[in-house]
């Protein structure tokens, strides 16, 4: 008979004496064969719990595990789903709350959705103020997104990181504006730090065609873009365009001439301005670039003064506009002709000062006439040929500096009570002349005006003569005496100089008559081994007659001296050294080292990279299978290394290595060995903490131990709480806790875990699915206690007692 | 002599360095760091207090400095016994200071012996005589050089092989950094030269 055909329905009324008599024999007779899905039923396990025939696709059975989205009432009587979310752009979902993972990865509160809202958050206040549009700023995002995945935000300062990101974005555009100035300027950041961090973001995040293919181009800055901004900000009105046009053929000729490389590009920006504004008759001062172009005045006044020195410099300004950017003739960079022109000027001061020497020297210091030619062509410093035979001023010479014939250098020496004089103050003339303006070049520089003459009576001639005739006396004595040492000075050094090369050469030429005699060839250098180790003897003889050998040593009375200084500089930190010692000496002494650890050894951390990002499946050294193999793997890397002197590991291990008792094989399979690795390798840390503790309180007294079931109960009886955790974590951290209380028994040690808070954490999430406790009670208790203490079991002792 | 402008952009071509002498200046050494050690314990604290020339501040730097003047080198002597000579301008005045230096020890009572004397950095400077295009250097091999005129007026050019660096300016000159002897020097010049003539003003 057919076993596919179904059993024929007996009505009720069919019923008779015959038929219920063959119905029950009927079915008391055995089946044919066993019912199965098809005729060959090839029945599999297909990955997520299901039973199939791959035959015919007939499911026969089903795990307990179910993927719904469960539901559980907290205490507000809210439902929430159960279960960890994980967020777009995040690795992994937060199932064992912070609270664990403080030990393992301590970094998860920081996912990259939390970064990346930061960043926006930064960005967003960044972006309006530099006037970025929203495509950049988008860039810029992106850019520090890749940062934090390549672990470059973490370990330095946030506002640094988004700064270079943001800078790096500019960058990327074709028509930027934005120089790093601006930015640290508003970060309030050093701009070489930031230009630090946005040189190694660049290498690291391999934005510089390092590699071939790589992502974009950072451009250099272009000058037009920037003179445009500047431009704008300076309030040319109509004329802005014109402007900025003349400008940037300024910049164009001064490329020409060798202005631009190296140079900042605000700098000459600022200078090309001021120039192109004088062309179309604008007055911008140097103050009003400087603070628009963020430079100091000093760059902007040179950079126009080397443009001054160039050949398009003297074209009117029809002329450059038609064809001054395509003269020919390129002048030298100023690095090669600045020395030359440094020691002309300097020449030029010494011989001025050596014809004014001379002067004095000659002069006799009487006349009132000549005082006030004196006085009128001392005025003016250039006039020098006149300087002999008028006495020179003291004024003039004391101040030295800024000769620029101001009126206020020419009074009366002041004297004090004691009739010592009062030095005059160093007056500077920009504050009491103009502000010196940057000249046109095209229009050609204007004469220095000779200053106005000094009318000045004879009667006060005669006294302030009279006067000065006995300071001169001294101060001049004094001055001339300065003055000629400082040109024999001047003098010295050059022979020194000129003395030092000769020696230099002399030793060169000495050590290379010696290198070859010993037969050293430079371009086979060889290394101390090579040469023959000099021996005491050897040393001895050839530093014989070193001066700087012979005399190395102090004299005793110079150590003296020279211990007492320096003791005197170095006091605290010989006393931080003996105390030091002392504290050393003392633990010694009572024979504990402080939790066992080095002090003051700076551990340099190499940076982890955050979990779930890849590297640790790259550098696996061992082979990878299973997904427990990966988690037992990116553990060992990221959680601290499992030793602990409160974990009894030789039970543990025999608890879950042979993996034969029924507890391990009940549950889902695979995932058991890596989480017990888990329980086992971490310290104590997680919520079950207090429940232990409550625990290990019970355990003191009755030998018994509990099993995980009375853990919960126990837990809830004494503090109300529920326990956070899916059960084979709690199962775990159970055993480890039971094995904490056989092993070291000692309640205060669990006070290190104080600082974890378990309130906020506890109860929120939840396992899969597994939010009773009680389910575990009817799994393998005996053999679970049986595996944590043999001896317990042995005693008998009455373990039903604490329920 | 022209530079040979036929062979290929890239510095790091495995052709042969050619042997003519380039028409630079240089390069010439202005510093050498060098190693030893001397394989035996030192009190700083009695070596600063009783020999001349000998700076010794522990709490900015836990080594005693000893300056000699000719040829000038600096050591640094460290209580591990380790001595580090800065400041020679060439290697055999370098382990001649090193020696010295030993002698030095040596009359104040310790018993060192030279071991393991190791050039570590030698800093040299060239000029190629010819002003240079840094952007366009920068350009061309945006991989190997890195120019922020707004940072640092040279352009820093990293070399492969010899791994050295070379700070590049446009005024033709040149700062080696990371030679491990002179023949790196020669051999960094001479990779470097080429590719600098392809920008140089015309």
């Amino acid at each position: 008979m057919p076993p596919a055909a179904p059993p024929k329905i007996r009505r009720l009324g069919s019923l008779s004496k015959k038929s219920l008599a063959n119905r029950s024999k009927a079915s008391q007779k055995p089946p044919a064969r066993a019912p199965t899905c098809c005729d060959n039923p090839k029945i599999e396990d297909d990955g997520e719990g299901r039973m199939v025939c791959q035959n015919c696709f007939t499911q026969v059975s089903e795990s307990n595990i179910v993927a719904d989205v469960t539901f559980q009432e907290d205490s507000r009587g809210a439902a929430t789903v159960q279960g960890g979310f994980v967020g777009e752009n995040a690795r992994h979902a937060r199932t064992l709350g912070s609270a664990a993972f403080r030990r393992v990865g301590a970094s998860e509160k920081n996912s990259l959705q939390e970064i990346e809202a930061s960043g926006r958050r930064a960005l967003g206040s960044l972006c309006p103020k530099l006037g970025i549009p929203e495509t950049t700023a988008t860039q810029a995002l992106a850019l520090y997104s890749l940062a934090a995945q390549h672990n470059f935000a973490a370990g330095r300062r946030t506002d640094e990181v988004i700064a270079a990101c943001l800078y790096a974005a500019c960058r990327r555009q074709k028509d930027n504006a934005i120089l790093l100035i601006d930015i640290a300027e508003l970060q309030h950041l050093n701009v070489f730090r930031l230009g630090e961090v946005y040189k190694s973001m660049i290498s690291e995040l391999y934005l510089d065609e390092s590699v071939v293919g790589g992502v974009g181009t950072q451009y250099l800055v272009e000058v037009e873009s920037l003179v445009m901004k500047y431009c704008k900000r300076l309030e040319f009105g109509e004329a802005t365009r014109q402007v900025a046009e003349d400008a940037v053929r300024i910049i164009r000729r001064m490329k020409r001439d060798w202005m631009v490389t190296g140079r900042h590009p605000a700098g000459l920006c600022g200078a090309a301005i001021i120039l192109a504004a004088r062309m179309n008759n604008f007055r911008r001062s140097t103050r009003e670039v400087v603070y628009v172009a963020k430079v100091a005045d000093m760059t902007v006044a040179k950079r126009v003064e080397e443009f001054r020195r160039t050949k398009s410099a003297a074209l009117t300004v029809q002329e450059f506009r038609q064809y001054g950017v395509l003269l020919k003739d390129t002048h030298d960079p100023p690095v090669l002709y600045e020395s030359e022109l440094k020691k002309q000027k300097f020449e030029e001061k010494k011989r001025k000062r050596r014809e004014a020497g001379e002067a004095r020297d000659s002069v006799d210091i009487s006349d009132a006439g000549s005082d006030a030619g004196s006085r009128e062509t001392s005025a003016n410093p250039d006039a020098d040929q006149v300087a002999q035979d008028s006495p020179p001023h003291k004024r003039r010479k004391s101040s030295g500096g800024p000769q620029s014939g101001t009126p206020a250098a020419q009074q009366e020496p002041r004297r004090d009570a004691d009739g010592f004089l009062i030095p005059a103050l160093p007056i500077d003339p920009t504050l009491t002349g103009g502000t010196p303006e940057a000249e046109t070049p095209k229009r050609g520089r204007p004469k220095k005006q000779p200053p106005a003459p000094i009318v000045v009576t004879e009667e006060e001639l005669i006294t302030e003569a009279e006067l000065e005739n006995d300071i001169e006396h001294v101060l001049n004595d004094d001055e001339m005496v300065d003055s000629r040492n400082e040109l024999e000075k001047a003098k010295d050094e050059e022979r020194a100089k000129t003395l030092a090369e000769q020696e230099k050469k002399s030793d060169a030429e000495k050590s290379q008559s010696r290198r070859s005699a010993e037969g050293i060839n430079w371009w086979e250098a060889k290394t101390m081994d090579q040469i023959q180790e000099p021996t005491a003897e050897d040393l001895d003889a050839e530093f014989a007659d070193d001066p700087e050998v012979l005399n190395c040593m102090l004299s005793p009375d110079e150590q003296q001296v020279k211990e007492r200084i320096w003791i005197k500089e170095n006091e605290d930190w010989l006393r931080l050294q003996h105390e030091k010692k002392l504290r050393l000496a003392v633990q010694e002494a009572s024979g504990r080292n402080e939790k066992g650890k080095k002090k003051n050894r700076i551990v340099k951390r190499k940076k982890k990279g955050r979990m779930g990002d890849g590297t640790t499946m790259a550098e696996a050294t061992t082979p990878i299978e299973s997904p427990a193999d990966a988690s037992l793997l990116m553990l060992e890397k990221h959680a601290p290394p499992a030793f602990s002197k409160y974990i009894n590991y030789e039970a543990l291990r025999k608890v879950y290595e042979p993996s034969s008792s029924s507890f391990s094989g009940s549950r889902a399979g695979s995932q058991t060995p890596s989480v017990s690795e888990m329980g086992s390798g971490r310290t104590p840390s997680a919520s079950p903490a207090p429940e232990l503790r409550s625990a290990t309180v019970r355990l003191q007294t009755p030998p018994a131990t509990q099993g995980p079931g009375n853990h919960g109960k126990a837990a809830s009886l004494a503090k109300g709480q529920q326990a956070p955790l899916s059960p084979p974590q709690t199962q775990t951290q159970a055993s480890a806790g039971a094995e904490e209380a056989e092993s070291e028994g000692d309640e205060d040690d669990y006070v290190q875990d104080e600082e974890l808070d378990y309130g906020s954490d506890a109860g929120t999430t939840r396992g899969w699915g597994f939010g009773e406790q009680d389910d575990r009670e009817d799994i393998g208790e005996d053999d679970y206690r049986r595996a944590i203490n043999p001896e317990s079991y042995l005693d008998g002792a009455a373990d039903d007692d604490e329920y | 002599m022209s530079p040979d402008t036929s062979r290929s952009n890239t510095p790091n071509s495995r052709e042969p360095i050619p042997t003519t002498p380039l028409p630079i200046h240089g390069p010439t050494i202005s510093n050498i760091v060098c190693g030893a050690h001397l394989n035996c314990l030192f009190d700083l604290h009695h070596i600063a207090l009783s020999a001349r020339n000998v700076m010794y501040n522990p709490k900015r730097f836990p080594a005693a400095v000893i300056r000699h003047r000719r040829p000038k080198a600096t050591g640094l002597v460290f209580a591990t016994g380790k001595l580090q000579v800065l400041g020679c301008r060439s290697v055999s005045d370098a382990v001649l200071a090193c020696r010295r230096f030993a002698r030095m020890l040596q009359k104040l009572g310790y018993q060192p012996r030279l071991e393991d004397f190791v050039v570590q950095n030698i800093v040299a400077n060239a000029d190629t005589r010819m002003l240079i295009r840094l952007e366009g250097l920068q350009y061309a091999h945006p991989a190997f050089c890195r120019y922020e005129p707004e940072i640092f007026p040279g352009l820093v050019y990293s070399i492969m092989e010899p791994k050295m660096t070379v700070l590049v300016f446009a005024g033709g000159k040149l700062v080696l950094l990371g030679a491990k002897n002179e023949g790196d020097l020669e051999k960094a010049v001479k990779v470097l030269y080429p590719v600098l003539t392809l920008f140089r003003r015309s």
